[in-house]
C-alpha cells in the first residue's frame, strides 16, 4: 500500500516560491536556507584557506617576514576562528537544514523562521568576524582567546571586540539551526518513518543536534564573559574567572569537534550504502553509538586543560579513551558495509572511503594525546595541530566533499562533472597528507604552535617546506572543485530524480526537489526501513520474478502504484551493475534517465 | 503499580522522541556521576595545589547544568507531545512577516557593535531593530486571525 499525501499540499503562492534575490534571502524553504547557509561557509572557506596558504609561505623557510609576527597572529586567529564558527560548524547543521525535512518526509522544516534567523546570525557573525581581521589592530589571541589575554588590557581596540561579537552571533545562529533540524527529526516525520526507520544521517543530525543544544549554551556564556571583561578588565582578572572561562569554552570546544564530525560520518555512510548497492551494515548498533558517542563527546573536554594542572586527568582520560568503543562500532559498519558491497567508484564514493581511512589516523593520534602522560609533551605543539587537521580537514571535509559530490544533483538538478572531480580528489588526497604529516613528526621534535619563525638549526626547515608545498597541492585543489562547480552549472549535464540509484525518501522527488518537497507528482512512497526506495525496488523484482515464474504468487503489497508514480526514481537494479561509468570517466550519462537492460519492468 | 511502570515504560521507549532524549540525559547524568566521584575520590591526594572550585565543583556544576538542560528539553519535548499533538503552539504565520528575522538579526548584530565601538547608545539604538521585528512578527499573526 503506498503513503500517499491524503490532500494536495497547498499550491498558493508565497513568499520565497520565486527566484529573485530578495526572494531567496527572506526566504522560509529549507533548501532556499541550506544552500544560502553553505553558499556563506564556502565563500568563508576560500577567504580562511587563502589565510591558511599565507601562514604556510610564512613557514616554508626559516625567518620569512611576509608576516610580521603581530599579523601572523591575527591571521592563525582569523584562520582557526573563522574556520570552526563560520565554515564547518554551521555547515554540519545546514546539511541537516537542507535534507533532513527530505529525508523524513516533512515538507518543510520545522521553526522555518528560527531556522532563517539562524542563517542571518551566521551571516552576520562571520561578518563582524572578517571586520575584526581587517581592523587595525585584529583580534590576535588565537580562536581561543584565553584571559587576560583577550582582554581590554593586553587586547586593546575594536577588533577583539569584533571577535567576540562574531563568535556570538555566529554560534547563536547555528545553535537555533541545530533546534530546528532535531526538532524536525523527532515530530515532522512522515507517517511509517519510525525513528528506527531513518536514516543514518538522520541519526548522526541527532547526535550533532544533542551535542549543540546542550554545548552551545556555554559558549554563549564563555562570550559573554569575554565581553564583560572587555568591559571592565579588572573585575574579570581572578582565577576563578580565567579558569571559569577556559571551563565553559572547551566544554563548547571539544563537543563543537563532535558537531563537526557527525554529519560527515553520516554523509560518507549514505554514499557507501548506495555506490555498494546494499544496506548499512548494523544500523541500529549504529543508532547507539551514535548517541553513546555523543553523551562520550559532552565528558571529554577537560583533557584540553590536562597541562593547567587544575584538572581532573584521570577522568577525562577515561572518557577520552573511552570514546573508542563508539568510534568501533561505527568503523565496522564502515568496513561491513564495503565487504558485502559491488562498488562504484564515483568521486563521492572515493571521498568517503577516504573520510573513514583518513579520520582514523585523527583518531587514533586522538588517543595519544588522551593520555596525560603524553600530552605534557606535546602539548601546544605541531602535533596537535596535526590531530586536529586530520580529524577536521582530513577527516569531516572529506565526509562534507562525499555528500556534496552525492547531493549536488539532488539540489541543483545538474550533475557535477566526474572527470574533474577525480582530479579534485587526487589533489587533496595528496595535498592533505603532504601538508599534515610532517606537522606530526614536527611537534614529537618539539615545534610549538602559532609561533611565526624558527630559527635556521632547528631541524624543522625541511619538514615545514614540505608542509607548504602540500598547502600549495590543497589550494591548487580548491581551485579544481570551484572550476567544477562553475563547469557543471554551466554545462547542466542533466540529473534525475534519483541521480545515482540513492535508498533515502530525497530522492524519490525530484531535482531540485518542489517547494513541500513531496507533492501528488512525487508522492512518498511507503516507508518500511531506512532504505525505502531499495526495499520498493526489492518488492519489484520479487513481484517480477514470481510473474516469470507463473505461480501467481503474490509478493507483498505495494508495488504497481509506488513504481508507476515513483517512475524513475527507483533504485539500481543491481547496485553498481546498474550505473556503469560513463565515457571518458565522466557522470554515468542520463543514469535513471534511459532504462538500462537490466532495470527492472515498470509497471506501467 | 507495576501496570504503571510497565505503561510508562511502553510511552517513554528508546525509539520514541523523548525516549532519545531521556536516554542521553541519563548517559550523561551517569558521566556527571562518575566525576563527582572520581574528584572527591581524588580529593585529599590530587588537589591540594589546585583550587577545588574551579577544579572540581565548577566542572560538576556546568556538566551537571547541561544534563539538566537536557532532561528539560526532554520534558518539554514530552509535555508538547501530549497536550499539543498537532503543534499548534508552532504554528507559522503565513502572512510571513517579511523582513522580521533579519530586522531581528540586525538588531542582534547593532548590540553587539555597541560592545567593539564603546558607545553605550549604540546598544540601546538596538532596541528599534528589536521592536520593529516584534511588530512585523504580531502583523503577520493578526493577518492570519483576518484570514
Amino acid at each position: 500500500m503506498t503513503t500517499r499525501i491524503s490532500r494536495p499540499l497547498p499550491q498558493r503562492q508565497v513568499p520565497g516560491d520565486r527566484a529573485g534575490l530578495g526572494e531567496w534571502l527572506l526566504s522560509t524553504d529549507h533548501k532556499r536556507i541550506g544552500l544560502m547557509t553553505m553558499t556563506v561557509s564556502l565563500v568563508l572557506l576560500y577567504f580562511n584557506g587563502s589565510l591558511a596558504l599565507t601562514i604556510r609561505a610564512q613557514l616554508a623557510q626559516p625567518g620569512q617576514s611576509i608576516l610580521s609576527p603581530q599579523m601572523y597572529n591575527q591571521f592563525f586567529t582569523e584562520h582557526g576562528s573563522g574556520m570552526i564558527f563560520t565554515v564547518i560548524t554551521p555547515i554540519s547543521v545546514a546539511l541537516g537544514v537542507y535534507l533532513i525535512p527530505l529525508m523524513v518526509g516533512a515538507p518543510r522544516i520545522a521553526a522555518p523562521r528560527i531556522t532563517l534567523l539562524g542563517f542571518w546570525f551566521i551571516a552576520f557573525g562571520a561578518l563582524c568576524l572578517i571586520w575584526g581581521f581587517l581592523t587595525p589592530g585584529g583580534a590576535d589571541a588565537g580562536w581561543w582567546s584565553y584571559l587576560p589575554l583577550s582582554n581590554s588590557i593586553y587586547s586593546g581596540g575594536p577588533g577583539e571586540d569584533l571577535w567576540i561579537a562574531g563568535v556570538f552571533l555566529s554560534t547563536a545562529g547555528t545553535l537555533m539551526q541545530g533546534w530546528t533540524v532535531l526538532w524536525t527529526i523527532l515530530r515532522l516525520r512522515a507517517p511509517g518513518m519510525t525513528l528506527m526507520h531513518i536514516p543514518v544521517f538522520a541519526w548522526t543530525q541527532i547526535a550533532n543536534c544533542l551535542l549543540v543544544i546542550a554545548a552551545f549554551p556555554a559558549q554563549l556564556a564563555a562570550m559573554a564573559i569575554l565581553a564583560l571583561a572587555r568591559v571592565d578588565p579588572q573585575a574579570f582578572h581572578s582565577n576563578f574567572w580565567v579558569f571559569g572561562y577556559q571551563q565553559l569554552f572547551w566544554f563548547y570546544g571539544h563537543p563543537v569537534v563532535y558537531v563537526m564530525f557527525f554529519p560527515f560520518v553520516g554523509c560518507a555512510a549514505e554514499c557507501l550504502q548506495v555506490f555498494s548497492g546494499v544496506r548499512w551494515f548494523g544500523y541500529s548498533a549504529t543508532a547507539i553509538a551514535l548517541l553513546v558517542f555523543s553523551t562520550g563527546s559532552m565528558a571529554v573536554w577537560g583533557h584540553h586543560l590536562f597541562a593547567s594542572g587544575q584538572q581532573v586527568n584521570d577522568y577525562f582520560s577515561l572518557t577520552s579513551i573511552g570514546l573508542l568503543v563508539p568510534a568501533g562500532i561505527e568503523y565496522f559498519g564502515f568496513l561491513a558495509t564495503m565487504v558485502q558491497g559491488r562498488h562504484r567508484y564515483t568521486t563521492a564514493m572515493l571521498f568517503a572511503i577516504t573520510f573513514f581511512l583518513q579520520f582514523l589516523i585523527g583518531g587514533l593520534t586522538g588517543i595519544l594525546v588522551a593520555s596525560p602522560a603524553i600530552d605534557y609533551h606535546l602539548n601546544n605543539s605541531y602535533f596537535i595541530l596535526g590531530h586536529f587537521h586530520y580529524t577536521i580537514f582530513a577527516g569531516s571535509f572529506f565526509g562534507f566533499m562525499a555528500g556534496f559530490y552525492f547531493w549536488f544533483p539532488k539540489a541543483t538538478g545538474f550533475y557535477l562533472s566526474e572527470a574533474i572531480g577525480k582530479v579534485h580528489f587526487v589533489l587533496m588526497v595528496i595535498g592533505t597528507n603532504v601538508t599534515f604529516i610532517p606537522f606530526f613528526i614536527l611537534g614529537y621534535i618539539g615545534m610549538p604552535r602559532q609561533i611565526a619563525s624558527y630559527p635556521a638549526g632547528a631541524g624543522f626547515t625541511t619538514l615545514n617546506l614540505i608542509s607548504s608545498i602540500g598547502a600549495g597541492f590543497l589550494g591548487l585543489a580548491f581551485l579544481v572543485f570551484a572550476y567544477n562547480v562553475y563547469i557543471s552549472l554551466r554545462r547542466k549535464a542533466p540529473a534525475a530524480a534519483n541521480a545515482w540509484g540513492g535508498f533515502t525518501l530525497e530522492w524519490a522527488t525530484s531535482s531540485p526537489p518542489p517547494r513541500f518537497n513531496f507533492n501528488l507528482q512525487y508522492p512518498i512512497p511507503k516507508i518500511t526501513s531506512f532504505a525505502p526506495l531499495l526495499d520498493l525496488w526489492e518488492r519489484q523484482r520479487d513481484r517480477a520474478k514470481a510473474a516469470s515464474l507463473g505461480d501467481g504468487r503474490t509478493l507483498g503489497e505495494g508495488g504497481e502504484g509506488e513504481a508507476a508514480a515513483l517512475g524513475e526514481q527507483l533504485p539500481p537494479p543491481d547496485g553498481p551493475a546498474a550505473h556503469p561509468p560513463g565515457r571518458g570517466g565522466e557522470h554515468p550519462p542520463g543514469v535513471g534517465q534511459e532504462q538500462s537492460p537490466r532495470t527492472p519492468p515498470r509497471q506501467e | 503499580m507495576l501496570k504503571r511502570l510497565n505503561a510508562m515504560r511502553k510511552r517513554v521507549h528508546i525509539t520514541t522522541p523523548a525516549g532519545i532524549l531521556v536516554f542521553w540525559g541519563v548517559t550523561n547524568a551517569l558521566a556527571v556521576v562518575l566525576l563527582a566521584g572520581i574528584f572527591l575520590a581524588d580529593f585529599t591526594p590530587d588537589f591540594q595545589d589546585k583550587d577545588p572550585f574551579v577544579s572540581g565543583y565548577l566542572i560538576i556544576i556546568i556538566y551537571g547544568s547541561a544534563a539538566v538542560f537536557v532532561f528539560l528539553v526532554s520534558l518539554i519535548v514530552w509535555l508538547i507531545r501530549h497536550r499539543d499533538p498537532y503543534l499548534r503552539g508552532l504554528r507559522e504565520p503565513p502572512g510571513m512577516a517579511v523582513g522580521a528575522t533579519v530586522t531581528f538579526a540586525i538588531g542582534a548584530l547593532v548590540f553587539w557593535l555597541g560592545l567593539a565601538f564603546g558607545g553605550r547608545w549604540m546598544s540601546v539604538l538596538a532596541a528599534v531593530p528589536f521592536v520593529v521585528a516584534g511588530a512585523l512578527e504580531l502583523f503577520a499573526f493578526f493577518q492570519k486571525a483576518r484570514a
